[in-house]
């Protein structure tokens, strides 16, 4: 009888295609704004995630997220490397700064100034040139999306990506680019570019303290967690895992910006307006077959093969719903892939998709289900 | 021996000034081997009559004994269980699913009974041979004339070999013609002597086709 269950619905061919077209439509909405809401989630802390070797991070103690800045003094670095457990400790700094371009423009940037003996801070993927070339005089490391983008030569019109060994104006500073980086997008997309610690601090407007970040590693064998805690009681700074100061900057975005709420209205939205077609259309395709369901009832199906009946036709558009939605997100993030939007498509995302459209779906079997239950076999004999 | 046995059936809808008693003290025997025709105006009770017989309306009182069992008085599972088993439909509009072919919905009962699909099937499409729809098997019901749907509707309602078989107006929609071949091939298909048919109907041209005929009136048997 299952499967006269699906022919029964897909034997209604307008009903069908619009309960499908309902739950495509939540799946595509909850999908793709959920990964655009998850990518520029992992964009705020993507210089974490790129920053690698080190799996502590000590700050300020009024440091809120990654990019809130709040400087300390140099000597913290030695602070940091006094305390057992800690294998090393090295300074990095952080900050915006004004390249101008050829054409008189300007363009903020992002400075990274990486520890000038270890490169410990250094982009994770080179594309062009060496790291060891950024001990040159003047030497920087660009992005490639910065240096394709808008540190290109005359941008927006030309667009000559810049190579190395092109020259760029940094706050009044000659600097020469000595290689290509890949990392990730920063969530307001400046270029980035790399320096050592000693030059960025030159470069940069001076302050009374520069130091951005101290990054340390846990001695092998050693708790991170129990070390960041050590580094705070005894320096009076923040200390954080790597894991812990990227879900503070998602917590930071979370609670402090608009963001979620935004993506959160989308996605609700997609969800209630899934319901309501995919719900009402099931309902009306039910109200139609009551007569047929009553038909069955008289005929001695009970109520379970009802139900069970009612829950296969509901998981079939269910799954052929979200596979198109889902699918439809995939493509549209495929086809984002190198622009400026952010997408992230985790396994977690396709989990809450699932159980975002098995919910509908759900409840527009529920609905229907509670006239099947009451419905009187006795109607079979009304003309 | 007593297909049906009926004893004092009352039944009301409605509640108030829009409380209708559509059956009252209703007495009535339905022997094996019998095609017994219940006729009647719009209105009589004929209808809940055998909803009544069928189990697929509760009485408010009196007794409905169908071979022997008191089928109200059973759980719901068990009811629903019996007349998948022994009761049979034929109704007024069909009441064939669009969406499946004539066989798939001759083969309904018999998966309800648990028959397989693929010899529900089968046999589906057999017995609607018997009844000369051979080229109709996979057809959709609207697709079919009225009259051939009507077959259908009787393959349906015989194919599990139901020991009572209850039509309600089965000829209504059908010319005199085809309503008297329908009623033969019903007559041919589903009485044996240990079955009976009881069919509700206003079209007097039938009646030559029962063994018996009782008239109803404002819920009762006159």
């Amino acid at each position: 009888m299952l499967d006269y269950a699906l022919k029964m619905l897909i034997g209604d061919k307008a009903k069908y295609i619009g309960i499908i077209l309902g739950l495509s439509f939540a799946s595509f909405i909850i999908s793709q704004q959920m990964g655009i809401f998850i990518g520029l989630m992992t964009r705020t802390y993507g210089f974490i995630t790129d920053t690698s070797q080190p799996n502590i991070w000590v700050m300020d103690p009024k440091v809120l997220f990654i990019d809130d800045i709040k400087p300390l003094r140099d000597t913290e670095v030695y602070r940091v490397q006094s305390i057992e457990g800690v294998e090393w400790a090295v300074p990095i700094y952080k900050g915006s700064i004004r390249s101008r371009l050829r054409d008189g423009n300007f363009q903020t940037c992002l400075l990274i100034g990486i520890d000038d003996a270890t490169m410990i801070g250094a982009p994770p993927i080179m594309l062009e040139g060496n790291l060891e070339n950024l001990r040159w005089a003047d030497a920087v490391i660009v992005n490639d999306v910065g240096a394709e983008n808008k540190l290109s030569h005359d941008f927006p019109i030309c667009q000559k990506p810049l190579r190395v060994g092109d020259r760029l104006e940094l706050n009044d500073n000659r600097a020469v680019v000595v290689g290509i980086c890949k990392v990730t997008r920063t969530f307001q997309s400046q270029p980035v570019i790399y320096t050592t610690y000693d030059r960025a601090l030159l470069w940069s407007p001076n302050e009374r303290k520069m130091l951005s970040f101290v990054l340390a590693r846990s001695e092998p064998g050693k708790n991170p967690e129990e070390i960041c805690k050590k580094i705070t009681k005894i320096t009076g700074l923040a200390a954080y895992t790597s894991e812990q100061l990227q879900w503070k900057t998602i917590d930071y975005y979370m609670r402090y910006t608009g963001i979620p709420i935004n993506f959160g209205v989308a996605v609700l939205l997609g969800f209630i307006i899934g319901t309501a077609i995919a719900g009402q259309t099931f309902y009306n395709f039910t109200i139609d077959n009551l007569r047929y369901f009553a038909t069955f009832k008289a005929m001695g199906a009970d109520i379970k093969l009802l139900t069970r009946m009612i829950l296969v036709q509901s998981f079939w558009v269910a799954a052929i719903g979200w596979g198109i939605g889902i699918g439809a997100a995939c493509i549209v993030g495929t086809l984002s892939f190198t622009t400026e939007l952010s997408f992230s498509m985790p396994w977690q995302l396709f989990v809450g998709s699932i159980l975002s459209i098995g919910l509908i779906s759900m409840f527009a079997s529920w609905i229907s289900l509670r006239k099947i239950r009451t419905l009187d076999p006795a109607i079979v004999f009304k003309s | 021996m007593l297909a049906v046995s009926c004893k004092n059936i009352f039944k009301t809808y409605g509640k108030g000034s829009s409380q209708v008693q559509a059956l009252r003290g209703v007495n009535l025997e339905v022997n094996t081997g019998e095609l017994l025709l219940i006729m009647g105006p719009s209105g009589s009770g004929k209808t809940t009559l055998i909803s009544v017989i069928a189990s697929i309306l509760t009485q408010d009182s009196g007794s409905c004994l169908v071979f022997g069992q008191n089928l109200n008085a059973m759980p719901n599972e068990e009811k629903t269980a019996y007349r998948g088993k022994h009761i049979g439909f034929v109704f007024q509009t069909f009441n064939l699913v669009p969406m499946l072919t004539s066989a798939e919905n001759v083969a309904i009962p018999l998966l309800l009974n648990g028959v397989p699909k693929g010899e529900a099937e089968k046999k589906a499409a057999e017995f609607l041979t018997s009844l000369g729809l051979q080229e109709k098997t996979n057809t959709s019901p609207q697709e079919l004339s009225g009259g051939q749907q009507q077959r259908v509707a009787i393959a349906r309602g015989c194919i599990h070999q139901p020991n009572l078989i209850v039509c309600d107006e089965p000829t209504a929609y059908l010319d005199h013609a085809t309503g008297a071949k329908v009623m033969e091939i019903l007559k041919a298909t589903a009485l044996e002597q240990d079955r009976a048919i009881i069919v509700v109907t206003h079209d007097t041209r039938i009646i030559d086709f029962a063994d018996r005929v009782v008239h109803m009136e404002d819920g009762q048997i006159v």
